[in-house]
């Protein structure tokens, strides 16, 4: 049933989200594609908003050490899989864990590294 | 910032159509997608298994242990493309990923792992560090010194366990000590400030300060011309109404940067306050009310 | 026979997109009196992860994330950002996001100390409550890494926020964008003063 469901929505998003679909990134969404590209896998999107409705800033800021830069982490697979970055909640305990490779690599080939969402501030502190 | 509207009627007959057809499609579609999907993961978990990071790791560590394991993940994998139900493909797919991290867990010699540890704990000691001068200041403000002492007291013991744990490289440990001595600190400062409200003057050591501060001033305008302009600018009319005021403030700018070689910095100050005036008045003629 | 049938509705569907980019683009350009031209309407925001522009729509993950109106529909409203108005989510408890990992009734320490800056010409002073920001963040977030925790030590300029530097490391990138001028510079000047 989900299947159909997810089949149902994707064929009424080719048809309808195409003609009406304007680039608006979520604000905060954040583009990594520092590895992803030469890994031939899909750029990871982290979504903030959806990550701060459940978590303050200074759990993954201060606590788990992501840098408030984009793409200025180092993350790779195996660091998660050491429960570093992501996998400090992503391992199946706290959230879903890492066997859901298309969660998170789901962005659209190519993608920049950076914020998307509009509003954005400029210049060298911005990645 | 284009121009944006609705869809046209047209438009919206087309998606309506679209809709139609969509909605109209049976249930054999999540077959394909059924598919699809399976195809997908097996791209995605072959990619894990054989091109990752952590696979790589594994290839190159040489430990026998985790070569294994990882030809296990590989073993399991394959049976699995080969599977006939969905369920099961899913179900071994799983077991390939979580035996591949396995893998990449016992290739990992403790030194990658404390090197992360190390620098979150390098950045808690210069949070705690920059926590106790602010406390022995707002403590000397309030003339209670002695509760300065007293908290260096309290965690006294923690940064010694700390340092000593540090010496023998055991990072974590460390942590757990500077986090004590890190919260110890947090509270002191938040009892002694809670409620009150500090007053940062506009006030300048020196004619310098000021000129320093008015050179931003007229650089954030700059930007701010950038930011609010951009897409007006392609109007010929207004960029020709904007371009006179940004010329004068140039002019202006150069002028109080050439004082400012001088020395004359109060002349310097005086000028460039006018250049940043122009350049409000440059973004106020096209038509965006800023506060000068 | 069903691929054929599945192929023949694809391309008649995606004809049917194609050719309502067109009209849609065409309209939007010819129309130089479009209402609110400036202005993304409401239906545009916070659009769901397959057309926002940058998840792929035909990645099967894509279509297990949440769409953020589902999340946000509750949350008190701003004008700008994720349109949502996050220090009156998290004061009023509409979200409640932990504090520490593990532990879902850890409380955070918030700090309630008022800093307030005056700044030259007619823009009001900005105040920096410590308070709504200590209901996200911890000291070590912004201290010393960002800002000298010292009355005097740090040059804020917009400049340099627009630049990324100082407040502008969250705000327009997460936290309330710069253009909300005034949730900052909030404290009018006395009216006497020049």
């Amino acid at each position: 049933m989900k299947r159909f469901l997810k089949s149902k929505r994707l064929a009424l998003l080719v048809l309808v989200a195409l003609p009406i679909m304007v680039a608006w990134a979520e604000y905060g969404d954040v583009v990594i594609n520092v590895r992803a590209k030469g890994e031939g896998m899909a750029p990871v999107i982290f979504p903030h908003w959806f990550h701060r409705v459940r978590f303050q800033c200074s759990v993954c800021h201060v606590d788990i050490g992501f840098k408030t830069r984009a793409g200025g982490s180092g993350i790779t697979m195996d660091k998660i899989s050491q429960g570093q970055f992501c996998g400090a909640c992503h391992n199946g305990e706290i959230a879903w864990s890492v066997e859901n490779c298309d969660f998170c690599h789901s962005g659209m080939p190519g993608l920049e590294t950076g914020i998307e969402g509009g509003h954005k501030t400029a210049g060298p502190g911005y990645y | 910032m284009r121009s944006k509207s609705r869809p046209s009627s047209s438009a919206k007959a087309l998606i309506f159509i679209s809709l139609f057809i969509a909605g109209t499609a049976p249930a054999w579609a999540s077959e394909t997608s059924d598919a699809n999907h399976l195809a997908n993961r097996d791209k995605l978990v072959h990619t894990l298994l054989y091109d990752s990071s952590a696979a790589r790791k594994v290839e190159l560590s040489g430990n026998e242990a985790a070569i294994a394991k990882r030809a296990e993940a590989i073993k399991v994998f394959e049976a699995a493309s080969k599977h006939e139900y969905a369920e099961l493909r899913e179900e071994q797919y799983n077991r390939a990923v979580a035996l591949l991290y396995e893998a990449a867990s016992l290739a990992t010699s403790s030194a990658d792992s404390d090197d992360k540890i190390r620098r979150d704990l390098d950045n808690r000691q210069q949070s705690l560090d920059a926590l106790l001068d602010a406390h022995e200041r707002i403590m000397e403000e309030k003339h209670s010194s002695d509760l300065h002492a007293a908290l260096l007291e309290e965690i006294a013991a923690d940064r010694l366990a700390a340092d000593a744990l540090l010496a023998e490289g055991k990072a974590a440990a460390a942590r757990v000590h500077v986090d004590r001595a890190y919260v110890a600190a947090k509270l002191s400062v938040e009892r002694a400030r809670k409620g009150e409200t500090l007053l940062r003057e506009l006030k300048f050591d020196t004619p310098e300060d000021e000129y320093k501060y008015e050179l931003d001033r007229n650089d954030t305008h700059r930007m701010l011309l950038k930011v609010l302009l951009d897409d007006k600018m392609k109007n010929e009319r207004i960029r020709e109404g904007v371009n006179v005021h940004v010329a004068k403030s140039d002019e202006l700018r150069e002028k109080a940067i050439l004082f400012a070689g001088n020395k004359e910095f109060e002349s310097a100050i005086e000028t460039l306050e006018k250049s940043t005036k122009e350049l409000v008045m440059a973004i106020r003629s096209a038509g965006i009310y800023i506060p000068g | 026979m069903i691929s054929l049938r599945t192929r023949a509705i694809t391309s008649i569907g995606l004809l049917a997109s194609i050719l309502a980019v067109f009209v849609h683009a065409a309209v939007a350009q010819d129309n130089p009196n479009a209402f609110n031209r400036l202005m993304k309407p409401p239906s545009e925001r916070n659009a769901p992860p397959e057309s926002d522009g940058i998840h792929d729509p035909t990645a099967d993950g894509t279509l297990m994330l949440q769409p953020p109106q589902e999340s946000f529909a509750g949350l008190p409203k701003s004008r700008s950002g994720n349109y949502v108005n996050w220090s009156k989510a998290i004061e009023n408890e509409l979200v409640t996001p932990r504090s520490d990992i593990h532990d879902p009734d850890a409380q955070a320490i918030v700090f309630d100390l008022n800093i307030i800056r005056e700044v030259k010409g007619s823009m009001p002073d900005v105040v920096y409550p410590h308070k709504q920001h200590t209901q996200w963040l911890d000291c070590s977030n912004c201290h010393p890494a960002i800002f000298i925790p010292m009355k005097g030590a740090n040059q804020i300029s917009m400049a340099s926020i627009l630049m990324g530097e100082k407040c502008g490391v969250c705000h327009g990138k997460v936290a309330f964008p710069v253009s909300e001028c005034r949730r900052c510079h909030s404290k009018p000047k006395p009216v006497d003063q020049p």
